[in-house]
């Protein structure tokens, strides 16, 4: 079967919550809404302490540069701007609102005319980003000049284990999906549109294949990590090779995720900005693994007792088990980008420490990018960045394939990074 | 809800593969047991017994190390793996010592040194054995073969491997080429403990591949490529599967060239380092020295593959080149292109190249007269290869073969059982490795075993080679060099042009703590030294080859001064006087062998003799003892020259280093009388007399051979004591030279020899050569007597209280009695025939008056797996046997029944059918049989002699 080149096979577990259809996640007493939801510099507040907001309403503008909008995900009081930790461990601006379980909401304003402008102003007004999680605001992305890309791809890969939100939005919004990826077309200026889905979800595909046509093709994928990097599910759809260091549209291609595609759809169609997303809580550690709408801002503490978190749960992680950030704390809110939140046993989770390196060439087997971090690493180890480029540092694209191999548990994915960081900075 | 807080953070991923360092060693350990398990079958416990020591010291020298640099101790199992694939490296019979040097080697300095796992700059295990190999070896060239006769237990019999160059013998009686692949394949052939049994090593890699432990890339292309350098280097498809089975090849593939930290990293690195290891495998072992290439290789391969991961990096996914396309994957394309092309050479050529047989080698044809020799080949190396069939005669018979490979080097090399017996094998350790002259050496009855039989075959069918390989013509001729020669260690007539090559061995006494082995190999053309090549010297005090190269004997013989200018100390002189004597002899011994006269057997003394170009005259070599003290005896060797009847010159061979040398003014230019009546041979020191009086003895027997040899008379074979006959210059009248031996009692056999002349129809005078100074014989018995008062003589005690001199006389009796007999043939107008079935000669008899017939024959006891020579004088007249004289016959009693046959005429005898004696054994009988057939063979003749014959 056409593929990429190396990845690795890490166990699906997606039984946990394929089959859990999407419901309506907890409904918080308090939101604190990140500013920050997405590349870029964060969003300012429009809305001070005091104020009565409803849902969808407008709480943060896009700021100068590359930003988006941030929108209310309940009704309430705005009890002001506050700094709250997030994911990364540091203080930034949340908007904490209370809410008053009213549930009085507001829409956007129709649409006049679906054309590529309007489109496109309306996925920047509603603030829409990447919701894979790479949360890069989509308009910007889907802006670029006309007739550079002519393929739109939609990443339905969803490579990494236990998440399953993107395929019971195959599965239970089919149509809307399609209906969003038209509007995407239109946004881009795309001919026709590939969706991409691994082969470990043969109903999403069946589904997805009865409801498109003309232009929306539906593409089975062999089921690897990391099907759903961006360069490489591009490959496996379009054949074509993003050249390094360059975007995907520079070889006239787009890469959408299907949350956000039906973001798009419901920014679209249903008027609706974006507060809110699909995600699966998962692991051995919930009494409830589920996929549930989580409205932005929601603390994580709720979304644990919401799905009965267990005591014996042993890591809790944003993401997925390859790639995913570690939760320390259940304080942390969810964001535009949460694609999921693991709760890992023991059985399902593992600390490790480092051991020689054997010299054995499996992360070299496993780079998708064709990198070696063996020989990135002892560069690094030896502040030989010139060698590390050498050996394509610059190319990482952080999917821990290595780390996964390397038998001597060695931080490879880390210190790939940490190069690539180095060389920018010194400019090699 | 459950308080969740025991959670801990770590970063991406946050689950792994399963795979860890520890888990991959094991999993190469498990895959190497099979090897274990079936090397300890077919080598012994002894073989286990090498592994486990050597994967003991690896993990402890790795621990050891560990301590003394203060680090923590490793738990990897990577030190077990080393010591494993290093133990199953060794040959089964290595010494302990090798496996510990190797397992600290390997650990300590290859690994440890270089920083630990992953950071040794080369295949621990493969330099360790490159390092065993330079350091030990004979050792570790010392394989030993997998029992073949079904048991696979070995039973420790040295066996060189195939590419040593070893025959194989085919598996389960399969021959030709795919029984000896097969053999070759299931292991029944030398090598170290692992790498034999293919399966065993496939079943491991097999595992290994499996669970993603080695890539298969390397082992497929190493051995592809091998196969098709074999194809190219050898011209031979049939070389490539025995070639791929041996020498540690399919082993290496697997386990030593796939080691991580020596191997690239990258996949199609990977393909071009198995590439090379194929291309420099095979070209070492054709054109290089070492039989095996493989642990060269991969050492050298592992030295360029840093090279190789920093040159040439794979393309990335998605770079570009500087003019922005994509950037070709030249790597890639080229190594799918070289094996593919390796692929299709193969499989093109090999099915259609004749499958010759495993090394090319030529045939040379054998006669049919060969008793055990069936078939010879030699192959371009020059060594030369047999197979030797017999029927031994051992309860229920035994039909032996072996295939037996005889070295350029003129050693045994090899000796391949192809069929015995299971339960009386031969001891092959007696011959392996030996030279004609050692294997002739080995007497008869000395090869204990239990095999007797068989050792004593298998001695006569390799004598039997060495005698093919001189008849076929070939130069390379071994010579045996006669005894008394001290230093020369080998002869051997080299190449084409007839050189004479000789290794020449001392020990030589610098001073009173220290002896300096010599060792030369000295090169002998036109009569001139033309090389000598030192092979062991002093570093410091060298022998001063300019002295001798390009001299004659007579110049190297005159050189007085043979101090070294500037040399401080006299060692060196002392070596160019050790080598002085060395060449002189090498000239002696070329002497001999050019110009070789035979000596007629029964000799005390004598050991050669030739008709010298050296000397004026004809050279006589004579070794011996001389008595000096009465625990001390002096070897003594000398070169005598005797012209014109007299001692011309004598020159020292070997004599006392200690001053006890002969008084050669005494015997020079003196003839045979002058020196036996030399009484007075002391010289006042009684220590050189004893030396004087063997000197004597043996220029008295030099003389006696010298006048065999010039009055030379032919007489026929057969006689059971006389060893030569002439016409006597020295005595005058016919002399007779006869030997023979007395039983003194139980432990000692006494041996005889006497001249006897006889002039005039009676024994003129015996000159003694050789008896036991205690029982002499009595002479005058014999003197002045003729032949019917010899035969008539019943007393010969001399009153002796000991009956040992009458022992003795009684022997010497019979062997005048002899000589008379050989007197009348010679006398008697004497015809030699050459093509009757019994008759050697035909003469007029004057001792017993009528027609004399010499007859030679045997009585066949097949039975007793023996013959009995016979040799009769029948003399036949008018018509009838006249007298029947025996001259050989059976020594245990089955003498022929004379009565049967003496007065008889033709028909009478034509007619006798029962020969029978009455006597239990059947071997009297079959000697009347004999000599029925002999008589009647006689008759034939006198019938056509004599009689109406138109």
């Amino acid at each position: 079967m056409f593929t990429f080149a190396n990845g690795v096979h890490p166990k699906g577990c997606k039984y946990l919550s394929a089959e859990e259809p999407i419901m309506r996640g907890p409904e918080p007493k308090q939101v604190y809404v990140p500013l920050s939801q997405h590349i870029g510099v964060a969003a300012e507040p429009v809305v001070e302490s005091g104020a009565y907001v409803r849902r969808g309403e407008l709480i943060g503008k896009a700021a100068k540069g590359l930003s988006a909008n941030v929108y209310s995900p309940v009704s309430g009081t705005v009890r002001g701007v506050v700094g709250h930790i997030t994911l990364a461990g540091k203080k930034r601006d949340h908007i904490l609102i209370e809410n008053d379980f009213k549930d009085e909401s507001v829409s956007l304003p129709p649409l006049s005319e679906i054309s590529r402008e309007s489109v496109l102003g309306r996925i920047a007004e509603a603030g829409i980003v990447g919701m894979g999680g790479a949360t890069f605001p989509t308009a910007v992305k889907l802006g670029v000049e006309e007739g550079k890309v002519d393929t739109l791809v939609i990443n339905g890969a969803e490579c990494e284990p236990y998440i399953t939100c993107d395929y019971r939005i195959m599965k239970e919004y089919t149509h809307e999906l399609i209906q969003g990826i038209k509007f995407t077309m239109l946004a881009c200026g795309a001919k026709r549109a590939v969706i991409g889905v691994e082969k470990n979800k043969p109903e999403a595909i069946t589904v997805l294949k009865e409801a498109c046509g003309g232009e929306i093709t539906v593409k089975s994928l062999k089921t690897k990590y990391p099907q759903g990097a961006e360069k490489q599910l591009v490959y496996c759809c379009t054949k074509r090779v993003i050249p390094e260091g360059k975007l995907p549209a520079d070889a006239g291609v787009v890469v959408v995720n299907i949350h956000t595609a039906f973001s798009i759809y419901k920014a679209v169609e249903e008027n609706t900005p974006c507060y809110e997303r699909v995600m699966t809580v998962s692991g051995k550690a919930v009494d409830k693994p589920c996929n549930i709408w989580v409205k932005n801002g929601t603390l994580l503490r709720d979304i644990a007792e919401f799905c009965d978190g267990k005591e014996d749960c042993a890591r809790i992680v944003s993401g997925g088990p390859m790639m995913g950030e570690p939760v320390f704390s259940l304080k942390v809110c969810t964001g535009k980008g949460m694609s999921s939140l693991l709760f890992l046993d023991e059985t399902e989770c593992e600390s490790k420490s480092a051991e020689p390196c054997i010299g054995c060439g499996k992360c070299v087997s496993a780079c998708p990018m064709g990198l070696s971090p063996v020989f990135i690493e002892r560069a690094l180890f030896s502040k030989d960045y010139k060698e590390a480029k050498h050996y394509g540092a610059e190319a990482c694209i952080g999917c821990g394939c290595c780390s996964y191999v390397c038998p001597a548990k060695r931080f490879l994915v880390q210190s790939v990074k940490l190069a690539k960081k180095k060389i920018k900075e010194k400019g090699i | 809800m459950a308080e969740i807080k025991n959670y801990n953070v770590a970063i991406s991923p946050h689950k792994l593969d399963s795979l860890n360092t520890r888990r991959i060693m094991l999993d190469v350990i498990i895959a190497l047991l099979p090897c274990v398990i079936i090397g300890t079958l077919y080598f012994g416990l002894y073989a286990l017994l090498l592994v486990v020591i050597c994967t003991v010291t690896c993990f402890v020298s790795e621990q050891v190390y560990n301590l003394v640099r203060k680090k923590p101790f490793t738990t990897d199992l990577s030190a077990i793996v080393t010591g494993v694939i290093l133990g199953l490296n060794l040959p089964a019979r290595a010494p302990w010592y090798l496996a510990v040097i190797g397992g600290v080697f390997a650990i300590v300095i290859v690994k440890m040194l270089f920083g630990g796992l992953g950071k040794n700059f080369a295949n621990p295990a493969a330099t360790a054995r490159v390092f065993l190999l330079l350091a030990y070896g004979g050792a570790m060239t010392r394989f030993i073969g997998a029992d073949i006769s079904g048991n696979l237990i070995s039973d420790g019999t040295i066996a060189a491997t195939y590419l040593g160059g070893g025959s194989v013998a085919g598996l389960f009686g399969k021959e030709g080429y795919w029984g000896g692949v097969l053999s070759m394949f299931f292991g029944y052939t030398g090598g170290s403990i692992g790498e034999t049994c293919v399966p065993a090593i496939l079943l491991g890699g097999a595992y290994l591949m499996v669970r993603r432990v080695i890539d298969w890339r390397i082992p497929l292309v190493y051995l592809l490529t091998s196969a098709f350098m074999v194809l190219v280097c050898y011209q031979s498809a049939g070389e490539i599967l025995p070639q791929l089975f041996s020498g540690g090849l399919m082993f290496a593939a697997f386990f030593m060239a796939t080691d991580y930290a020596t191997s690239p990293k990258w996949r199609m690195n990977r393909i071009l380092y198995a590439i090379g290891l194929g291309v420099f495998t095979v070209v070492i072992r054709r054109f290089g020295t070492y039989p095996e290439g493989v642990s060269l290789a991969i050492l050298f391969m592992n030295l360029l593959v840093p090279a190789m991961d920093t040159f040439l990096v794979p393309v990335r996914f998605g770079q570009m080149t500087k003019s922005g396309k994509p950037k070709p994957q030249v790597m890639k394309w080229l190594m799918r292109a070289l094996c593919i092309a390796m692929a299709a050479t193969l499989a093109i050529a090999a099915p259609v190249m004749e499958y010759t047989r495993l090394t090319r080698r030529e045939n040379i044809p054998v006669s049919e007269s060969y008793e055990y020799v069936r078939s010879m080949q030699k192959d371009i190396r020059g060594n030369f290869y047999f197979n030797v069939q017999d029927s031994l005669s051992v309860p229920g018979g035994q039909d032996v073969e072996y295939n037996v490979t005889i070295g350029s080097i003129y050693t045994v090399k090899d000796i391949s059982p192809v069929k015995q017996s299971g339960k009386y094998k031969a001891e092959l350790s007696l011959f392996e490795g030996k030279t004609y002259s050692e294997i002739e050496e080995i007497p008869a009855g000395d090869m204990q075993t239990g095999a007797t039989i068989v050792n004593t075959s298998l001695r006569e069918m390799l004598l039997e080679c060495y005698r093919a390989i001189n008849d076929a013509g070939y130069e390379n001729k071994e010579y045996t060099v006669p005894n008394g020669f001290s230093y020369i260690d080998s002869y051997v007539k080299a190449g084409f042009g007839g050189d004479d090559l000789f290794t020449v061995k001392t020990e030589l006494k610098i001073n009173d703590e220290r002896t300096q082995p010599l060792e030369y190999v000295v090169r002998l053309k036109e009569n001139k030294v033309f090389s000598v090549l030192p092979v062991t010297q002093s570093g410091r005090y060298k022998a001063e080859l300019s002295f001798f190269v390009g001299k004659t004997y007579e110049e190297i013989n005159a050189l007085e001064d043979l101090t070294v200018s500037g040399d401080g100390v006299v060692s060196a002189t002392k070596t160019n006087v050790a080598l002085k004597e060395m060449l002189l002899e090498c000239f002696l011994a070329a002497d001999f062998q050019k110009n070789a006269l035979s000596v007629p057997a029964g000799f005390q003394y004598l050991s050669a003799a030739a008709d010298s170009a050296l000397f004026d005259g004809r050279a006589y070599l004579a070794v011996g003892q001389a008595a000096i003290t009465s625990s001390y005896t002096q070897p003594l060797a000398f070169v005598i020259v005797l012209k014109e009847g007299k001692v011309s010159e004598i020159v020292l061979v070997k004599q006392s280093t200690e001053d006890y040398t002969a008084e050669l003014s005494f015997f020079v230019g003196k003839n045979y009388q002058a020196i036996k009546e030399l009484t007075n041979l002391d010289t006042g020191d009684p220590n050189i007399s004893a030396v004087n009086i063997t000197l004597k003895a043996m220029i008295l027997e030099c003389f006696i051979a010298e006048d065999l040899i010039a009055g030379a008379k032919t007489l026929p074979a057969g006689f059971s004591y006389i060893s030569a006959a002439a016409d006597s210059a020295l005595f005058g009248g016919s002399a007779y030279f006869v030997t023979g031996s007395v039983e003194i009692n139980a432990d000692k056999i006494q041996k005889l020899a006497f001249m006897v002349m006889l002039e005039g129809g009676r024994v003129s005078s015996i000159e003694s050569i050789m008896q036991s100074g205690k029982y002499t014989a009595e002479l005058s018995f014999f003197v002045g007597k003729t032949y019917e008062e010899i035969s008539g003589l019943t007393d010969l005690g001399t009153g002796d209280p000991n009956t040992s001199a009458t022992k003795t006389n009684t022997a010497l009796k019979a062997m005048i009695l002899e000589c008379f007999l050989a007197e009348d043939m010679l006398s008697g107008g004497m015809t030699l025939k050459e093509d009757a079935a019994y008759i050697r000669a035909e003469y007029n008899s004057a001792l017993f008056g009528g027609d004399a017939y010499y007859v030679t024959g045997y009585a066949d006891l097949s039975e007793y797996n023996y013959k009995q020579p016979l040799s009769y004088i029948v003399v036949i007249k008018d018509g009838r046997v006249l007298t029947i004289e025996p001259v050989k016959q059976s020594t245990m009693g089955y003498t022929a029944e004379l009565t049967f046959f003496i007065g008889k005429t033709a028909e009478v005898i034509k007619g006798l059918t029962n020969l029978g004696t009455g006597d239990p054994q059947t071997s009297a009988t079959r000697t009347n049989t004999t000599l029925k057939a002999m008589i009647l063979e006689c008759f034939g003749e006198y019938d056509l002699a004599g009689g109406d014959r138109a």
